[in-house]
């Protein structure tokens, strides 16, 4: 076979730090290869180093890194720009803060077509519009002409992975594609880049934490830790007897054990009923929570299962104050949510992603000190003592409270995050997506912190996510929402091991099955669905019945705690 | 919309009201003068202008006046009404204004971009240098050393090699191009530190975001990367800040009007309340709230046009 990039000897180290250390390999025609590690083993620096992105004026670099038999550390920057998106595609980890805010996708996405092909716009346009309707973008006229931001995370990412292939190169480096997106959309990610390879005989680098993941997609794997090749091998080989600790770590951070049962106490601590929150735009009606009713037993912790857009996150604004719903009620131990003082007292949030809700001007003992200044306003010694309690609870030191969030790794910001929301002893955690932001280790990591705490303080946790592998870890009871309803309510096991209605079948055969029946069913039905009328399921559903178009299936109990919405049972 | 033109109303009731009542507090009246006047002509003249009317009356009246559009007589220029005075002199101090936001756009655009581009180099310092002096310096300070060294000295200079006697830029006045160049430079000469610091803080800024790295991966080179993709999100943040900058110059120009002797509007803001001419403070407080209102809607409609995520999306995103 043809090498196509042969990468000997390489270094790299920024002011004295080396960050890639004597790496060599090599990536055939055709082949995928996973290059697997935690975040921060450099392996993001490796693909940026292909592309000759690293500038010699900031990074020491040593080694060669020959593409085409090229060594692309002595190309000059002309040469290099008609490698970058002509033979080398690249394609990041967020889509969405890798695309220009201002700037339409028609003519972002035709810009290497532009450049490297000299085709004119309008050209470039009309063949990235077939390129797109061949990557099962529904209505790819209204994409091109939409901006970014109106795009969804999984949506983008398939634009980005259109432009960086649309002028057909040798190799595409895909830094960690999927990571920033929820279980459905990543299947139909992986089959893309899977297809393209197939289809234009293009080789990938795929980088990525997730080994599982890895296992998936690659030929052969390459594990990185610390800025070296730690294993190199067949994916199957390495995941079966892996031979170095690193790997055999990453391989335990997938596979996590599940939690211990802790036994359900029946005491409803949070009501809700009959939710409603319709968002008018133009003459539609989107209706984020369409009739949600939920109980919420103190002490449990109820894990909330759903796609982006099915309304988890309108639920959990509306629990936590921040919106008023168009109607139905939320009740706290009989009480409308609406009408409590103090209801920070009662109820924390943990967000997503914990820079950007972070003050970046503020000290962490100020960040986490907030909801007691507001509640009581303490003097400085017992404020502090209070802080530096809380920061502890978490497992941080307690100098960390002077420190900004920018100096804090993403694992310890989330840290500060949960430690913010229990200063004020809340009985209620929402937590929405807290882990999705970081590598499986830490994940894990985080995850046991979560545990602890509930026993420790006898939290209630609503636990919002798109991944069914941490709810199953976690949680005792799950909801899965589809399009503003529950479809399906249970304990976890049932849920789990016992999926009655077809979406949580299919999402529970997502997880851990194959994926490709999957990502095409997926991909041919949007939203074609009637929004108001009857089942919302029915037309990605296989076995819609006429019923199922007429009328919208009510939750009926099924046996025990197990209730579902579907017409078949 | 609607909203926006409630704001603007409330804003122009709150100004009027205020000026109303401050100006009155000041001691003395405009009919104040060195000379002694008769009582009784003093009390005819307070009877004319309504002035021995009670407070809350002439507040009245005034109010009605302005809500079909009058501002009223001056009580300093007899004779002539406020709004008279205003059509006359506010052409000037717009020109001026006009001019002088353009050169500081221009040149301010221009040096922050080169400075971003070569930051830490030899044309960033000097750059820098320029930038601080311009901002730190006052406008009187600033427009009067140009006034000598480009309309006094450089005729001198011109004199003594050519024995021609020329004046390129006439020291006062405002007629013909050559007479607006240095009051224009001495007017923009702030504002154009300003942007060119903000432009090279927020380009540095989006230079390190990710879709710029993007940008590159694709393959387009340092000058494609930053006119496509960086300067318009550079732009941004000058965007929010040209409505108060760009109204500071066009009302603001009474110091560089009062130095090269050019008829605008400015030196009617210091000497009606010098005078104490009670409609003169108030016309032009009601005016300059009216230009500034329009300038800031001005610049946040060409917000909206630059940047797509303020706009009001009546769709909701695409897609799952």
């Amino acid at each position: 076979m043809d090498t196509i990039l042969r990468i000997k000897d390489f270094s790299l180290s920024f002011k004295g730090k080396k960050i890639l250390d004597n790496i060599n390999m090599s990536v055939s025609k055709g082949e995928i290869l996973a290059v697997v590690g935690e975040s921060g083993s450099g392996k993001s620096m490796l693909a940026r180093s292909v592309l000759g992105l690293n500038s010699p004026d900031v990074f020491d670099i040593k080694g060669k890194i020959f593409f085409d038999d090229r060594d692309i550390n002595s190309l000059p920057e002309k040469e290099l720009t008609k490698i970058r998106g002509a033979k080398i595609g690249m394609v990041f980890q967020e889509p969405l803060s890798y695309l220009n805010p201002v700037i339409k996708m028609a003519s972002q996405l035709t810009e290497p077509l532009n450049k490297h092909k000299k085709i004119n716009k309008r050209k470039a346009a009309q063949l990235m519009e077939d390129f797109l309707r061949k990557l099962n973008i529904n209505d790819p006229l209204q994409y091109m002409k939409s901006y970014p931001h109106q795009l969804s995370g999984g949506m983008a990412q398939r634009g980005v992975i259109a432009m960086n292939s649309s002028c057909e190169p040798e190799l595409i480096i895909a830094d960690e594609p999927t990571s920033s997106i929820d279980v459905i959309v990543q299947y139909s990610i992986i089959k893309l880049i899977k297809d393209l390879a197939r289809l234009q005989g293009t080789s990938v680098i795929f980088i990525t934490h997730d080994l599982q993941l890895a296992a998936k997609i690659a030929d052969r794997v390459a594990v990185i830790s610390k800025g070296r090749i730690v294993e190199e091998g067949d994916v199957q080989e390495v995941l079966k007897n892996p031979r170095t600790n690193e790997t055999a770590q990453l391989l335990n951070a997938c596979i996590a054990e599940r939690a211990q049962e802790t036994g359900v106490k029946r005491k409803a601590l949070l009501e809700i009923r009959d939710l409603r929150m319709h968002f008018k735009s133009g003459n539609n009606i989107n209706r984020a929570l369409d009739g949600v009713s939920l109980t919420v037993y103190e002490g449990e912790t109820l894990g909330i299962l759903g796609e982006s857009g099915c309304g988890k996150s309108t639920l959990s604004r509306i629990i936590t104050r921040i919106q008023r719903p168009t109607s139905g009620k939320v009740l706290f131990e009989g009480t409308d949510i609406f009408s409590i003082k103090d209801y920070s007292k009662i109820v924390q949030m943990i967000f997503q992603d914990s820079i950007t809700s972070m003050n970046p001007q503020m000290r962490i003992e100020d960040i986490v000190a907030e909801g007691i200044d507001i509640l009581y306003g303490k003097s400085r010694q017992e404020r502090t003592k209070d802080v530096i309690e809380c920061l502890k609870r978490v497992g941080l030191d307690k100098s960390i409270k002077d420190r900004f969030p920018h100096q804090l790794s993403g694992g310890q910001r989330q840290r500060v995050g949960i430690a913010r929301a229990l200063i004020t002893n809340p009985k209620i955690l929402i937590c929405d997506e807290p882990t999705s932001y970081l590598d499986t280790v830490s994940q894990k990591h985080m995850l046991d912190l979560f545990m602890k705490l509930k026993n420790e303080i006898n939290l209630t946790y609503i636990f919002i996510t798109h991944n069914i592998r941490i709810l199953g870890n976690i949680s005792d009871r799950i909801a899965v929402m589809h399009k503003g309803r529950i479809v399906e309510i249970g304990t976890r096991d049932e849920i789990v091991f016992n999926p009655v209605h077809p979406y949580t079948k299919m999402l529970i055969d997502a997880s851990i099955k194959d994926e490709d029946y999957f990502a095409e069913s997926l991909f041919q039905t949007d939203d074609s669905a009637c929004n108001s009328c009857g089942c919302k399921y029915h037309a990605l559903c296989k076995r819609t019945a006429e019923k199922c178009r007429q009328e919208s299936p009510a939750l009926i109990n099924i046996e025990g705690e197990h209730f579902v919405a579907c017409h078949l049972f | 919309m609607l909203k926006r033109l409630a704001s603007f109303l409330i804003t122009m009731w709150l100004v009027v009201t205020l000026t109303f009542i401050f100006i009155r507090c000041l001691p003395g009246s405009p009919f104040n003068s060195d000379k002694m006047v008769h009582p009784q002509i003093l009390s005819n003249l307070n009877t004319k202008y309504g002035l021995d009317k009670p407070f809350h009356e002439q507040y009245l009246r005034y109010m009605q006046n302005l809500v079909k559009g009058d501002l009223g007589i001056s009580m300093i220029y007899k004779n002539r009404s406020v709004s008279s005075i205003i059509k006359r002199a506010f052409p000037v101090s717009l020109d001026l204004g006009i001019r002088a936001v353009l050169l500081a756009a221009f040149v301010g655009l221009l040096l922050g971009l080169i400075s971003a581009l070569f930051t830490n180099k030899a044309q960033d310092h000097i750059i820098s240098a320029i930038t601080m002096i311009s901002v730190s310096l006052p406008g009187f300070v600033v427009g009067t050393l140009l006034q000598y060294l480009l309309c006094y000295r450089l005729s001198v200079l011109i004199y003594n090699i050519t024995k021609v006697r020329f004046n390129i830029f006439p020291n006062t006045g405002w007629e013909g191009f050559r007479s607006t160049v240095v009051p224009t430079i001495a007017l923009a000469a702030g504002v154009m530190g300003i942007v060119a610091k903000m432009l090279r803080s927020s380009l540095k800024d989006v230079m390190n975001q990710d879709y710029i790295v993007m940008s590159r991966a694709k393959g387009l080179n340092k000058r494609e990367v930053v006119f496509r993709h960086a300067l318009k999100n550079a732009l941004l943040p000058l965007l929010s800040i040209s409505g108060p900058l760009v109204s500071s110059i066009i009302m603001g120009s009474f110091v560089i009007e009062n130095i090269f002797s050019i008829p605008g509007l400015g030196r009617y803001f210091v000497s009606s309340v010098q005078d104490k001419d009670y409609t003169m403070v108030l016309g032009l407080s009601v005016f300059s709230v009216f230009i500034v209102v329009l300038i800031n809607t001005l610049t946040d409609i060409l917000y909206a046009i630059v940047d797509p995520r303020v706009r009001i999306e009546p769709k909701d995103r695409l897609g799952a």
